[in-house]
């Protein structure tokens, strides 16, 4: 990664930023809190400033704002590093751009006007460098994939004709996106060295693990795909879900199947798992647990830093949930369904400690 | 010279129809920097001209691309300017629209004939490859009974995603000639059985097919014309489509160049923003003026709107200071060194402009650090021969040429000769000692003009307690004056002295003292801090004075430089002699000249902006008719 000074200072920036993670008893008492306590202890200023605003602005804002902190502290960690290490972080934090990409392709295809693709779009700092508005202001489909094509998509912008010209939806198109994403986070995490390169291919393992079990879980049996479509979607794993365990995982024929055949920790956890929801809280848990692991164990600075990106992230999609759930007016349980906190009803999901144990 | 201009802060308050108007004229007097804070909200809650935003935005968009597509050139400057309705620019954004749409089909045509002419020439590449198989080639053609076969090429980076995929759909991929974007191949699986689930497979991947003519082996020369003929009516097509495309570009240029100059006129109003503001019928425009050109705005508005208004100027209050823009007065003599300073920083509203004494100073020393008539002239005939090339940087170089050449003569050195000519000052190589007393006097000179500059910033914006006890103010230039003095004393066989030590530790203590009041923490950190940065201000001055030692160190260097080239033309016979004397100097003029010119710009960043400039100020953007004025 760079000089001792620098590992330190990433350290030391890490565990100071870890301290912001929420722990499961603040978890707990998050679907019990309003949103004037919320704006409060998690610095949600803007909660109170779009109040009076409709529903879909205020949650757009909130959205933001979440964005913002995590990529302000990517900001913070980055600093220290350079080289592939930099690259590798830099490029996690590319999924921000994907969410304004898919907003844009969705928006055009559907031929939304301008303002309102516009303002499902978000403010993202010059870096995570996709020129929104350039796409923004395509005025046909056609033209929007000629400006794909000039850019850093262009390797996805041949898929995206075709799909245009012969379903007109966007769905695999999104899938495509991901996995490309995807599929440079492994490639770049490969050209890291040492201890580095060891303990960020753990914490990539981890978020791809869950990524490829839910997507396989979707395609397979939401979408219906054949094995060897959902297979093309994925991404071979360089921890549990490696490319010769997915090629038997998608020829399975049934849900409970594939989840049986998991290698035995997760598929420990997965027994008894009613739904594709559960498994994926399930899955969360784990991976949390795991990553946290890293966080206070790992020699890495930047799998550490890493790490703490992911969880960081998690941890902000709660938020947004509980915010969503508040601002919407949903019941408490619903709010506990989306938190993957247990219920009455379900089964038991492993807990973070348990679950770093796997 | 040495402080900015003064700025005025300004309300127009007009009707709001009279807006438009107010914009233009605002736009061609070029003096009004828009105030980006939507001031009296509570009065005037409206930001007008949202519609009429979103319209010239989208016409600027749309012009954009039709003039990246018909290579139209700058606008020709124009005077006659008029208010654009919206209702105009609402007709002229549809235009636009029309326009684009037949332009975007242009685009289409040509990324189509872009892709088919990639196919081309990836088939001509595939079929030679064929040819050249020991393979039975009506194999690969036509519909199978019991096979699928599907010849064609995949990006290279799927193939492997590729093969695992079709295995799960019972087929299998070959590859038989990797380029360098795409890789060819066969993929071949049972018919029948799975065949639904391929397509979407291949369509993911990106495969495109490639067919295999029946006659490439009995026929290739039939095969090798037709895509030569391929290939040419790829030409005429393109050739075609471009002759269409000039002529109907041509047809439009007129209409195109108005619709520039429409813009243009537009543009004013779009790039106020929300520094204009509404309630009703009236309106108001904020932002910052030169003071010296209040009175031509005034009359200017008085003359051109026909309604009342009204135009309020006040100075700008301390709490804006980070606001109001910075305008550094241009002289073309100093124009090049304003762009280094640039790159530090613009200078905040009311600081002293650093630009004359950087100018100056660092002429001074790189020519005392890199003093020599020949070399200093081929720098100056180098700034002017390329000053086309080099425009505002080529005055700097020439400037830095002849600092160098005063100096050569100072020195006595001419392309590192030191025998032809006698120096007017001295060699620097005969007293070593006497260089480095100078170059220590620079720096002592140096630090406390940059520390009364410090001081005169700090109070003229309003930091006065920074001004007196400051790490760069007043107790710590007395810090410094006292401990000079103290040296000096010890260095003529005296002790430190009484009054310099009790000036010393005095300013020491109002320096610690502010500190420890600045600081906003528990008390061990406190302590710490106040401790530390004090130390930091000694450490800081005697590092600061020391580095300016170099400045003398660069000049022996240079001599020393010159004695070792020539030291190894001594060593050669006549032809080589003066070719190593040549090279040498070569050498020594890019090398040292690159390493003297960062050097310098080292202690002027670091020993001089670092001590007294800010730097954090705005740069003066008035508002202007442009192309670019909305953006």
């Amino acid at each position: 990664m760079g000089t001792s000074s620098s590992q330190v200072y990433l350290n030391t920036r890490v565990t100071l930023f870890a301290s912001r993670l929420l722990n499961e008893e603040q978890v707990e008492r998050l679907p019990r809190l309003g949103l004037d306590d919320l704006a409060k202890l998690y610095g949600l200023a803007i909660l109170q400033q779009e109040q009076g605003f409709p529903v879909g602005p205020q949650l757009r804002a909130v959205e933001s704002a979440l964005i913002h902190t995590v990529l302000n502290e990517l900001l913070v960690l980055i600093r220290p590093m350079y080289g592939e290490a930099r690259e590798l972080v830099t490029h996690w934090a590319r999924k921000f751009e994907l969410f304004n990409l898919k907003a844009l392709i969705r928006g055009k295809l559907n031929g939304l006007r301008e303002t309102e693709i516009q303002s499902n779009l978000h403010d993202l700092p010059a870096y995570l460098a996709l020129p929104h508005q350039a796409l923004l202001r395509t005025e046909s489909v056609l033209e929007l994939l000629r400006q794909l094509e000039r850019g850093q998509y262009r390797a996805i912008a041949g898929q995206a004709r075709k799909v245009y010209e012969e379903h007109r939806e966007s769905f695999l198109l999104e899938a495509a996106i991901d996995q490309h994403y995807y599929a440079g986070l492994v490639k770049r995490a490969r050209h890291l060295s040492g201890v580095d390169r060891d303990e960020t291919r753990k914490v990539v393992g981890l978020h791809l693990d869950r990524v490829n079990l839910m997507w396989l879980l979707r395609y397979r049996f939401t979408y219906h795909l054949s094995p060897s479509e959902a297979y093309y979607q994925l991404v071979p794993s360089p921890r549990q879900l490696f490319r010769d365990r997915l090629l038997v995982l998608v020829n399975l024929p049934t849900r409970e199947r594939v989840l049986e055949a998991l290698p035995s920790p997760l598929s420990q956890a997965m027994a008894g798992a009613e739904s594709i929801a559960e498994v994926e809280r399930r899955m969360y848990a784990i991976t949390s647990g795991n990553l946290r692991t890293i966080i206070a164990y790992s020699p890495s600075a930047v799998a550490r830093a890493l790490a703490y990106l992911v969880l960081r992230e998690l941890d902000l999609k709660r938020l947004f949930a509980v915010v969503q759930g508040r601002l919407l007016e949903l019941d408490d349980s619903i709010l506990r369904l989306a938190l993957g906190l247990q219920t009455p009803d379900s089964a038991q999901a492993p807990t973070a400690a348990q679950a770093a144990t796997l | 010279m040495l402080t900015p201009i003064r700025m005025k802060h300004v309300l127009v308050q007009a009707l709001t129809e009279d807006l438009p108007r107010v914009s233009l004229i605002l736009a061609e007097l070029g003096v009004f920097d828009p105030d980006d804070r939507s001031v009296a909200e509570d009065k005037f809650p409206t930001i007008p001209g949202g519609r009429y935003r979103e319209l010239f935005n989208q016409a600027q968009a749309r012009l954009d691309k039709i003039a990246r597509l018909l290579g139209l050139g700058p606008l020709p400057p124009f005077h006659a300017v008029r208010v654009i309705e919206e209702s105009e620019l609402e007709r002229l954004n549809s235009w636009l629209g029309d326009i684009w749409a037949t332009g975007s089909s242009y685009e289409e045509q040509f990324r189509r004939l872009l892709d088919q002419e990639r196919l081309v020439v990836q088939r001509e590449e595939s079929l030679k490859n064929f040819a050249s198989l020991n393979v039975d080639l009506g194999l690969l053609q036509g519909d199978k009974q019991f096979l699928n076969l599907y010849v064609g090429t995949v990006p290279r980076e799927n193939v492997r995603q590729l093969e695992e995929a079709l295995g799960l759909a019972g087929h299998l991929l070959y590859t038989f000639l990797v380029g360098v974007e795409t890789t060819n191949v066969i993929i071949v699986g049972p018919r029948g059985v799975q065949e639904d689930d391929l397509q979407p497979v291949l369509q993911a991947a990106d495969f495109r097919a490639l067919p295999v003519p029946p006659d490439l082996r009995s026929q290739p020369e039939n095969i090798r014309r037709e895509i030569q003929e391929r290939r040419a009516a790829l030409v005429r097509e393109r050739q075609e489509i471009e002759a269409h495309l000039q002529s109907w570009a041509g047809s439009l240029r007129r209409e195109l160049e108005d619709a520039q100059r429409t813009l243009v006129m537009a543009g004013p109003f779009v790039r106020l923003d929300n520094s204009m503001r509404s309630a009703g019928s009236l309106g108001a425009v904020t932002g910052w003026v030169p003071e010296r050109d209040v009175t031509r705005l005034e009359e200017t508005l008085g003359q051109r709107l026909a309604n009342p208004f009204l135009l309020t100027v006040r100075d700008p209050l301390e709490e804006e200071r980070s606001l109001v823009p910075t305008m550094m007065r241009r002289t073309r003599m100093f124009a090049p060194f304003q762009d280094l300073i640039r790159q530090y920083g613009i200078p905040r509203y009311g600081e002293v402009d650093p630009t004359p004494l950087f100018a100056i100073t660092f002429v001074l020393m790189f020519g005392a650090m890199f003093g020599d008539i020949g070399q200093g002239g081929l720098i100056a005939l180098a700034g002017w021969f390329y000053r086309a090339k080099l425009q505002r940087f080529g005055r700097f170089v020439v400037y830095l040429g002849l600092s160098s050449v005063t100096f050569g003569f100072m020195y006595g050195s001419i392309f590192g000769y030191e025998e032809i000519i006698h120096p007017l000052w001295i060699a620097p190589i005969s007293d070593p000692s006497y260089m480095l007393t100078v170059a220590l006097l620079w720096g002592i000179g140096f630090i406390l003009v940059a520390s009364l500059i410090s001081i005169y910033n700090h109070m003229v914006t309003g930091e006065r307690l920074k001004a007196i006890f400051g790490n760069h103010g007043m107790m710590s230039l007395f810090l410094y004056l006292s401990g000079l003095w103290g040296m000096y004393r010890m260095s003529q066989g005296y002790d430190f002295g009484t009054l310099p030590t009790i000036l010393a530790l005095g300013s020491l203590a109002a320096v610690f003292g502010f500190t420890w009041h600045e600081v906003k923490a528990p008390l061990g950190e406190r302590i710490l801090v106040a401790v530390i940065e004090s130390m930091e201000v000694i450490m800081g001055y005697v590092s600061n004075t020391l580095s300016f030692l170099r400045v003398a160190a660069f000049s022996l260097n240079h001599m020393a430089l010159a004695f070792a080239v020539f030291a190894i033309a001594e060593m050669m016979q006549t032809t080589g002699h003066w070719i190593t004397v040549v090279l040498g100097n070569i050498f020594v003029l890019i090398l040292e000249g690159g390493i003297v010119t960062i050097q310098t710009l080292r202690l002027e960043y670091y020993e001089g902006f670092a001590r007294y400039y800010f730097g954090d100020g705005r740069e003066y953007r008035p508002l202007e008719l442009s192309a670019r004025a909305a953006e």
